[in-house]
């Protein structure tokens, strides 16, 4: 199963546009400017996908096997 | 990988500081320390179907109506993967559900009999529609990037979630009531603790309140409630 891997400081939309290059859906929040590693997951992490895929915090890594981790791409942009 | 308050840059997953994993899976904020980098799961890209309502209403008792159509609607759309927002105040409602698991046609279907009930209500100017996005970009681009603030919103929230029983058990006109004296409007958004794939509710930190609403005993069946996320704006 592919994954992201997001530094700190990278925003929702920017995270949207590397999943859409992918051709991938990821769970984030609705706020462009949320952002993509840290509080939003540790809080829980609703997302409008969420109902069917589930919250960020059972998105983040512990439900991928290691061995089927696939790290796309580690982005990072950190404060512009 | 996060940085922790004696110094050190470590990875936190599964397999290693995995108490300081479970501390950052739901418990909050900056608590435990920097984080530097998370990684996420994905999912295959699909078309979303989308229902959309707007609502200027002069008659209360209109939005109130509308309001608790909504609330005996929510588990439903919720069982079928709708999430969504709606901003509701005495004289206006949005309203936005979009689900990947469900045809366009489906959505038409749904929303049809809310639209019909809608367009009976006194007082109410309504447009509704419902579309499809080819994936989550489009959608996302188009509608959720030109309606909200690019670097948030001047508000103070708080917020409350309700366990799907109670919007069941109890009448949806009085909580629309009680939720409508919330005089500077208010969000309505659904959640879903149901779907966790195949995390174990236990690998989770959830806040208290949103543990103590999943049965922690049943962890093999799934997780038995959806909760519905209530937020009010307190500073319009």
């Amino acid at each position: 199963m592919p994954a992201f891997t997001f530094g700190a400081g990278v925003q929702w939309i920017e995270a949207y546009e590397v999943a859409r290059q992918y051709n991938r859906a990821i769970v984030g929040a609705a706020g462009r400017s949320v952002g993509a590693a840290g509080g939003w997951f540790a809080g829980g992490g609703h997302g409008i996908l969420s109902p069917n895929y589930g919250l960020g915090t059972p998105n983040s890594p512990v439900s991928i096997k290691l061995h089927s981790l696939i790290v796309l791409q580690a982005w990072t942009t950190y404060w512009r | 990988m996060i940085v922790t308050a004696d110094g050190n840059h470590v990875v936190a997953n599964q397999f290693q500081n995995e108490d300081l994993f479970w501390a950052l899976r739901g418990g909050g904020g900056g608590t435990w320390g920097v984080v530097t980098s998370a990684t996420y799961k994905t999912h295959p890209s699909t078309p979303l179907s989308s229902a959309l309502l707007l609502a200027n209403s002069t008659n209360t008792n209109s939005t109130q109506n509308l309001l608790a159509e909504i609330i005996r609607l929510t588990p439903s759309l919720v069982e079928q993967g709708y999430g969504g927002y709606c901003l509701i105040s005495a004289g206006q409602i949005q309203l936005l559900f979009l689900s990947p698991s469900i045809t366009a046609e489906e959505t038409r279907a749904k929303f049809l009999p809310f639209f019909e009930f809608t367009a009976l209500q006194p007082g109410l100017s309504v447009q509704n529609s419902t579309a499809v996005y080819q994936d989550f970009w489009t959608w996302y681009e188009s509608v959720a990037v030109p309606f909200i603030n690019p670097v948030g919103i001047p508000t103070e929230m708080s917020s409350w979630l309700l366990p799907k029983d109670i919007i069941q058990t109890d009448k949806p006109e009085d909580l629309a009531a009680e939720l409508l004296n919330i005089t500077s409007g208010f969000g309505y958004l659904s959640v879903s603790f149901h779907n966790l794939g195949n995390t174990r509710i236990w690998t989770l930190s959830f806040s208290p309140v949103a543990s103590s609403l999943v049965d922690r005993f049943h962890v093999w069946a799934p997780i038995p409630r959806d909760l519905i996320l209530l937020g009010e704006i307190a500073w319009p």
